[in-house]
């Protein structure tokens, strides 16, 4: 039996991934050394825990392959274009749905404003009724129903009004009862 | 004040504190009421397909936060309810490994082996009836060994290691843990140090955040609750989404046979399968003593152990009883000794002592570690009664699964029919929000999902995800122990080879590695 | 956190917040536009934390304004720091740190990201009661003892939770001419815990000591504040043993810079009076913790960060 290319794969990405961090990113992004002399005392810098691991990484990495080399196993299901597809469409459907989740609030309220509204910023109204619930609700709606749409491969009219209810479920769950918390998007705001 | 007092102190502070109504006049405190939840939710939780104690617990904790605070008040009240939860949802596990062939973790696999060709000779009733006496009897047994041991082994511990051998400790750990579980002890290895290395970006003691790219989103760290709950699981949402994506089928294809002969469980079942419940409760309470190996390895040895001692009509894996008692035995009773290592070092060893260490640290008043089993003289140590209380919890647990657990448990059968592709995305949004409740922002949504996408890719890939969420979590404490040791010892370089209990866990650990590469003769997992 | 079971969602509620706020006598007092973010430094669960958190909780009951905290934390407070100063300074986004983030802190780091002025101080809300502490079972009783001890040989293993903290024991080795072997923690919680394990000797905790002090079991060697600590009237202070600088600390609340004089005005009021009124919970939290509460504003306050920078120049250049 050869030896399963997806090991040896994740073997060589560990490898560079390795090599490259302790070639460049250590040293670039870490401020002290790995050991550090600073009146007349000795500490441990910041760089040495870093360091060790990624040592570590690269020597497993090799007897990783190594082990590989010599004595083959099946791997059960390695991921293949099937996987990719997948992966890409519920990465859209999520996508998708935390970009409604950030943007619908401040957009509406843009808009109710340019209409002559005067209801203030969306930072002033972020806890305030409805316009706090209008990202979670749309972009939450729309995450659920997509995934689920894409696992069912179809959209169906049940499968969305599981979504929106799932939705509204949540979003009563925790703002109802708690003060003073905040749903997404209203933190950042 | 002895340890006696304590104990007294720990039970009276589970029973009478903050009571919410009364029953005949006796309080009942709001700690009780949350134990009984939170073990009904988790056995609601275990039969749930494709979820398990580790979601439930991992969704529940910030809610619970939410309620109760961040004050020591709130410990008690919190982990009743992940202890609950954590008992429930093993007996609770069983459901749809014996009805339907579908494990909901990794523990019940082997439950699965035996349970379910029961199921199809018309014993489901049984088998759920023995998994129950079987998980129950082991979970007491190894609550026994921890409410009389614990104490005295964090003594031990206190009095022999300092800040060099409690480093070396967690490199042990670690190694045990990378070693054992998953299908090669490189993978773990590999698991455990991305972890590791995941927990040094922007932690440290320089003012600049280290690894950070000078983001100043990164300088605080990756979000523990993030990290935990994106590999745990949103990765294991998507490798379930992918695979029912894959299979296209319908859910409510499978359906239990109906029931036939007796199902009841006899004494002379119970004298058939008490060898085997006996040897796999010791098996489970040992393995879960030792910090940082699984259940799922409990599961397996108790199996193995059992399939050499049978000598019945009915083979293992045929659909014998013995089989189903073996499993579900030696996994229910890593959970309480499992807490052993968890209270008196802080090293956690599966997945639900893990969301015990996430509460610990965010609730304030109870840091697990030597010092919650340290005596003061004339004083109380209000960690040990906490730490009582909390073993109080479990009795009471136990208790709960004794009377009300089996009856509700086969009742369960019925969230086997949710469908599960609905179910996930549900999940997953509820998931986001509690990360985000937790940390106002949507870049902790981001990295959640991103390590979302890591647990999946570890899953495709048959990595452990295990010993990658146990070495994000430790990987700090390991540094700040290796800087004090270095520093305690006046700038040693040789710190971690100063005393000989320090030299013997390294040894060990080393030893660890090799001998399970060697052979990769374990029993072979999937 | 405040737990309301039974709320209603609806602009009824909305409207009967209005009518309180309407129904206030003081109707010129400066109001948040919107709910207020404040950022606590701290880790969560902790006494400064818990501080942080009774007061918004004690704001929300007294003043009816809406308070949304999060623990930013890390890096001595630097990562709040710098995230707070990127926010609108509308009054609505605030945060609470110790005065070391805004002094030591900055000049001990290379590139600290942020200055002093990039932010309005608001108010001081308590103070440390900063002390080296040693368990009573080691036979000390004032730094002097701990002194010879090191002096006859013996390794002193010394805890403390910050670099300036660190230094400032090297103040103390550099005047008596010894050496400790110092061990940073994360946090006093830290240093306490591996002071009664013995897993160092002593070291610098600040308040939280008061309780064992006052039951025997700890002792307090030194005061690291200007004055004595509360609790140990008998242990001298740093500047009594001839180093002319103080280990204490306070909380400090702050906003990006150039928030509106009247918001200024306004949160400093508000947090003023609900530490000041014995009713709320947070001032009863910060009495019980840390000794009452200790409010500096306007102008004094801009005087003692400027102060605080001053007197860590010169710590840094002495211990250099």
């Amino acid at each position: 039996m050869r030896a399963n290319p997806w090991s040896l794969g994740v073997a060589a990405v560990v490898a560079a991934f390795a090599l490259a961090t302790l070639a460049f990113w250590i040293p670039a992004d870490i401020e002290s050394g790995v050991v550090e002399t600073f009146r007349r005392r000795t500490t441990i810098g910041d760089a040495l825990a870093p360091t060790v691991v990624t040592v570590c990484m690269l020597a497993v990495a090799g007897l990783f392959a190594a082990t590989e080399l010599l004595r083959p196993r099946r791997e059960s299901a390695p991921p293949d274009r099937q996987s990719l597809i997948f992966v890409v469409r519920v990465a859209a459907a999520i996508a998708l749905g935390l970009a409604l989740m950030v943007y619908t609030g401040p957009l509406t309220v843009d808009a109710i404003n340019a209409a002559g509204g005067e209801i203030g910023s969306y930072r002033q109204l972020r806890d305030t009724f409805p316009y706090k619930y209008l990202g979670y609700l749309i972009g939450g709606t729309v995450m659920v129903g997509g995934i689920v749409a894409v696992v069912e491969q179809r959209l169906t009219r049940s499968a969305a009004a599981a979504a929106v209810l799932a939705t509204f479920i949540l979003m009563a769950m925790y703002d109802l009862p708690f003060d003073d918390i905040l749903l997404p998007p209203n933190g950042d705001q | 004040m002895g340890i006696l007092d304590h104990v007294w102190l720990g039970v009276v502070a589970v029973f009478t504190e903050a009571p919410i109504a009364s029953v005949f006049g006796l309080p009942i405190s709001i700690t009780v009421v949350m134990v009984v939840l939170g073990f009904l939710g988790g056995i609601v939780v275990g039969a749930a397909p494709g979820l398990g104690g580790p979601f439930a617990m991992a969704i529940s904790l910030p809610i619970l936060i939410t309620i109760f605070g961040f004050n020591p008040d709130a410990l008690l009240p919190v982990l009743g309810f992940m202890i609950g939860i954590m008992k429930g949802a093993t007996v609770g596990g069983a459901v749809p490994a014996i009805l339907f062939n579908t494990p909901g973790t990794p523990d019940s696999l082997m439950t699965t082996l035996d349970g379910f060709p029961m199921t199809k000779k018309g014993e489901a009733g049984k088998a759920l009836r023995v998994a129950h006496f079987s998980s129950a009897s082991g979970d007491t047994f190894s609550d026994l060994v921890l409410f009389t041991c614990a104490p005295f082994l964090a003594i031990a511990v206190e009095a022999y290691l300092d800040f060099p051998e409690k480093a070396a400790l967690i490199v042990l750990s670690l190694a045990f843990i990378s070693a054992v579980v998953g299908d090669s002890v490189w993978k773990g290895l590999l698991s455990a140090l991305f972890g590791m290395f995941f927990a040094y970006i922007g932690t440290g003691e320089d003012n600049h955040p280290r690894l950070s790219f000078g983001s100043d989103a990164l300088a605080s760290g990756l979000p523990l609750i993030g990290v935990v709950l994106g590999v745990l699981i949103l990765g294991e949402v998507f490798k379930a989404l992918e695979d029912m994506w894959r299979e296209k089928r319908a859910t409510d294809a499978i359906a239990a046979p109906p029931e036939s002969g007796d199902n009841r469980l006899r004494l002379r079942d119970i004298r058939r399968i008490a060898p085997f419940v006996g040897l796999s409760a010791f098996i489970g309470t040992m393995i879960g003593a030792l910090p940082g190996i699984g259940s799922t390895l409990a599961a397996t040895l108790g199996y193995a152990t059992g399939r050499k001692l049978h000598k019945g009509d009915v083979p293992f894996g045929e659909g014998t009883p013995e089989g189903v008692a073996a499993t579900e035995a030696a996994n229910s009773a890593v959970s309480g000794a499992n807490l052993i290592p968890v209270l008196s070092l802080g090293i956690p060893g599966n997945v639900a002592a893990v969301f015990i260490i996430l509460a610990t640290e965010t609730i304030s008043g109870f840091n697990p570690g030597p010092a919650v089993f340290r005596l003061v003289p004339d004083q109380i140590n209000s960690e040990m009664v906490i730490a009582f209380g909390l073993f109080t919890a479990m009795v009471f647990a136990n208790l709960l699964n004794w009377t009300i657990g089996g009856v509700f448990m086969r009742s369960m059968g019925v969230m086997v029919r949710i469908p599960k592709q609905r179910l996930l995305p549900i999940v997953l949004l509820l998931t986001l929000t509690a990360i985000y409740v937790q940390r106002p922002e949507m870049l902790a949504i981001y990295i959640a999902l991103f390590f979302g996408f890591v647990g999946y890719l570890m899953r495709k890939l048959n990595f452990s995800v295990l010993p990658f969420v146990i070495g994000f979590i430790l990987a700090n404490n390991l540094e700040e122990a290796v800087r004090q040791a270095f520093s305690a010892t006046g700038s040693d370089p040789w710190f971690l080879l100063s005393s000989p209990i320090s030299i013997a866990f390294m040894l060990l650990a080393a030893l660890v590695v090799v001998f399970f590469s060697r052979g990769s003769g374990k029993p072979s997992r999937r | 956190m405040t737990f309301k079971p039974l709320r209603i969602i609806s602009a009824a509620a909305a409207a009967t917040a209005a009518l309180a706020i309407a129904a206030s006598p003081s109707v010129a007092e400066w109001k948040p536009s919107g709910p207020i973010n404040l950022m606590i430094a701290f880790r969560a669960g902790g006494g400064a934390d818990t501080q942080a958190r009774l007061m918004a909780a004690s704001l929300e009951k007294g003043k009816g304004w809406k308070i949304i905290p999060q623990n930013v934390t890390g890096k001595g407070g630097a990562v709040m720091a710098r995230k707070l100063k990127s926010q609108p300074n509308d009054g609505l986004t605030i945060g609470i740190a110790v005065t070391e983030t805004f002094g030591y802190n900055i000049l001990a780091s290379k590139k600290a990201g942020y200055s002093v002025s990039d932010f309005t101080y608001i108010t001081t809300t308590a103070g440390s009661q900063m002390g080296i502490v040693a368990k009573t079972s080691r036979g000390w009783k004032s730094i002097h003892d701990l002194v010879e001890a090191a002096k006859g040989g013996a390794k002193i293993k010394f805890g403390a939770m910050s670099p300036k903290l660190a230094d400032l024991a090297y103040t103390v080795e550099q005047k008596f001419g010894i050496k400790l072997n110092t061990v940073m923690f994360k946090g006093g919680r830290g240093v306490l815990n591996a002071i009664t394990a013995g897993d160092v000797d002593a070291g610098w905790v600040a308040g939280i000591q008061g309780k064992g002090v006052r039951s025997g079991d700890l002792v307090n060697l030194l005061s690291g504040e200007t004055g004595r600590l509360k609790v140990s009237p008998d242990a001298p202070t740093l500047n009594e043993l001839g180093i002319p600088y103080d280990a204490g600390a306070k909380f400090v609340i702050v906003a990006p810079k150039g928030i509106p004089a009247d918001a200024r005005k306004g949160l400093a009021d508000a947090i003023g009076s609900i530490l000041k009124d014995k009713s709320t919970k947070a001032a009863q939290f910060v009495t019980r913790a840390f000794g009452g509460p200790l409010l500096i504003s306007g102008a004094a306050l801009d005087k003692l960060v400027a102060d605080g920078i001053a007197s860590s120049k010169q710590l840094m250049e002495a211990t250099q």
